[in-house]
């Protein structure tokens, strides 16, 4: 199955190197939530995220050409990382706050749909840890919490790390092990959301 | 909370990510089974990193799939490499069309008068054939001696006129020159009489017959000679003698009725000889001619056949005997030059100023080129504006 579905997704790599914006558009179909996962995560907020998947997918589809084999996720990462780097950037330059930012949300809109066997306590409070973590995760510095997406959330090696955020195999390990930290230290703020095995750290 | 180093921190997050060598690994469990702290610490990073990956995926608000292509009403790539390229070679394709076309327009000066080069057209056959040919330099010498001394004689004892002779060599190619025989050339030789300058003075009476026009206006007349060049006279030395080796015809010579097949070039123009002249008959006719016309060095002259002696270009046996009548003894007695109609001549029309016919060459690619260069601006134009259609397409979609 897992060959059918790689071999399928060649084919729909090379059509769309020809120019097929079908294949592309399917492409975008298979990888868009985890590309706007990724990109939330690191901009921490909806509709940045969102801007930042649309432009990563418009600028694959541009360079499909420098597209050379492997993990076509991996180069769609690469892309929305950078994308989402730029946009940082941007905003450190001329900071703005978008008017959705300006009322909490009063629920997650961009959450799974739940599991039916959950009670609704159990969805509540799932959604307020994710939350949670989510803040945490957003009060790392840029550098670390790319590091620390791309590592915990994406699964990547410290070298793929390092190729993405152009930057030492050291310095990669050094920044997770901090990232790892604050986050660890951010979350004792909140362990009533903490389930009780969590409690047990202190 | 365990106070554990930023050093131990970095070793327990590789060793849960299995980053470390086996030594750092076997030292670091090693030291955990006697550190309570650091065990601690790395259960705690070993629930913190599973919180994190815990984390869902999100649902993408809405599918960001790119909208069809814009339907391309241009048959070249939007790319703005595209576009610079073009304008760039649309601004030297003006600029060096311009520049041909004003070079064009600077340098068109005024051609010379066709009258101007056909002299130094036939100045050129001239020297060049009086060059080639020893015997053209004594006839030049005969003829300008028997000009010369045609008004002297004519006018009796009037001051010989200014006379401007201008010979017309015909081409010798025309003739060929067969050893043992003697051909008859004949020579056109277009004198300018200056002797009249004022029209309303006529001129003598002894003189009009010179010029047959009765008219005292400075004229050009047109002297036809024919000569027989002795073979013999080939040789320069023995040519130096004109008067022996080339002299005009007397009366009555009749040449052998030889076909005369002229060249296929035009006759030149004003080289007549009467038809009904008298001194056709000595080979040398003088009447007036249109002045100015002045045979080109390509023609030849075509020699109308004379009703009573049917002068020809011919070969002539050396022992014919030849007349060395005085010229001017004939010319005294030659009547009035009847009006001899004009030979059909059509003269070898003389070629115009080249830089005519070459000047507009390239003004007309001096202007291909700026109307390329302009379309090319049409079209860096048009892909600049379908690429910025495309984009804003593509943003409108994006929201």
């Amino acid at each position: 199955m897992a060959d059918t579905t790689t071999t399928d997704e060649q084919a729909l790599i090379r059509a769309a190197q020809r120019g097929d914006r079908n294949a592309f558009n399917l492409l975008v179909l298979r990888y868009q939530d985890g590309l706007y996962t990724l990109a939330y995560r690191i901009m921490g907020e909806t509709q940045s995220a969102a801007d930042a998947a649309q432009e990563a997918f418009i600028t694959a589809f541009r360079r499909l050409s420098t597209y050379r084999g492997g993990s076509f996720r991996g180069w769609l990462i690469r892309i929305a990382t950078n994308t989402c780097y730029d946009e940082l950037r941007r905003r450190k330059r001329r900071p703005v706050v978008a008017m959705e930012d300006l009322v909490p949300p009063e629920s997650d809109d961009d959450a799974p749909i739940p599991d039916p066997s959950d009670t609704p306590e159990q969805v509540m409070q799932q959604q307020e840890l994710n939350r949670a973590i989510q803040d945490c995760i957003n009060a790392l510095g840029e550098d670390q919490r790319v590091v620390l997406i791309l590592s915990d959330v994406e699964g990547l090696s410290y070298q793929e790390i390092a190729d993405n955020t152009n930057a030492q195999v050291g310095t990669v390990k050094s920044r997770l092990s901090r990232a790892r930290a604050s986050v660890r230290n951010c979350l004792q703020t909140v362990e009533e959301l903490l389930p009780g095995a969590y409690r047990l750290m202190e | 909370m365990a106070n554990v180093s930023e050093q131990d921190h970095e070793l327990l997050s590789a060793y849960v990510d299995g980053m470390l060598t086996e030594e750092e690994r076997l030292a670091l469990e090693t030291r955990l089974h006697s550190d309570p702290d650091l065990l601690r610490e790395l259960t705690a990073l070993y629930l913190t990193l599973a919180m994190i990956k815990q984390l869902p995926t999100l649902t993408a608000p809405r599918n960001f799939t790119l909208p069809a292509a814009p339907a391309r009403w241009l048959i070249f790539p939007a790319t703005p490499v595209f576009s610079a390229l073009s304008a760039a070679a649309a601004t030297f394709l003006v600029a060096l069309g311009f520049f041909l076309l004003l070079s064009t327009i600077g340098g068109a000066a005024s051609p010379q008068p066709a009258q101007n080069q056909e002299v130094a057209l036939m100045s050129n056959q001239v020297s060049s054939t009086a060059e080639s040919s020893g015997e053209n330099q004594v006839v030049q010498q005969a003829l300008t001696s028997t000009a010369n001394a045609i008004p002297g004689s004519v006018g009796g004892d009037t001051e010989a006129p200014v006379v401007n002779t201008t010979l017309v060599a015909l081409p010798t190619q025309a003739f060929t020159f067969v050893p043992g025989t003697a051909t008859v050339f004949t020579f056109a030789a277009t004198q300018t009489f200056n002797n009249y300058a004022s029209t309303s003075e006529p001129p003598p009476d002894n003189q009009r017959d010179v010029d047959g026009m009765g008219g005292g206006a400075p004229m050009t007349a047109t002297l036809v000679d024919t000569f027989a060049i002795d073979a013999a006279a080939s040789d320069e030395s023995q040519a130096a003698d004109a008067s022996v080796a080339m002299a005009p015809l007397s009366t009555g010579t009749a040449l052998p009725a030889m076909p005369f097949v002229p060249p296929t070039s035009e006759p030149v123009v004003g080289a007549q000889t009467s038809s009904d002249d008298s001194a056709a008959e000595t080979g040398m006719t003088m009447r007036s001619d249109e002045p100015t016309a002045q045979p080109a060095p390509s023609e030849n002259v075509e020699v109308l056949e004379a009703e009573s002696t049917g002068i020809e270009a011919a070969q002539i046996p050396t022992a014919s005997p030849m007349a060395t009548s005085s010229p001017t003894a004939e010319a005294t007695t030659t009547p009035a030059p009847t009006a001899t109609p004009a030979p059909t001549v059509t003269a070898t029309p003389v070629p115009q100023a080249t830089g005519m016919s070459s000047g507009s060459i390239p003004a007309i690619l001096g202007l291909i080129l700026v109307l390329g260069g302009a379309v090319l601006f049409g079209i860096a134009f048009m892909t600049a504006v379908a690429r910025r259609g495309e984009r804003r397409h593509a943003t409108k979609e994006g929201q």
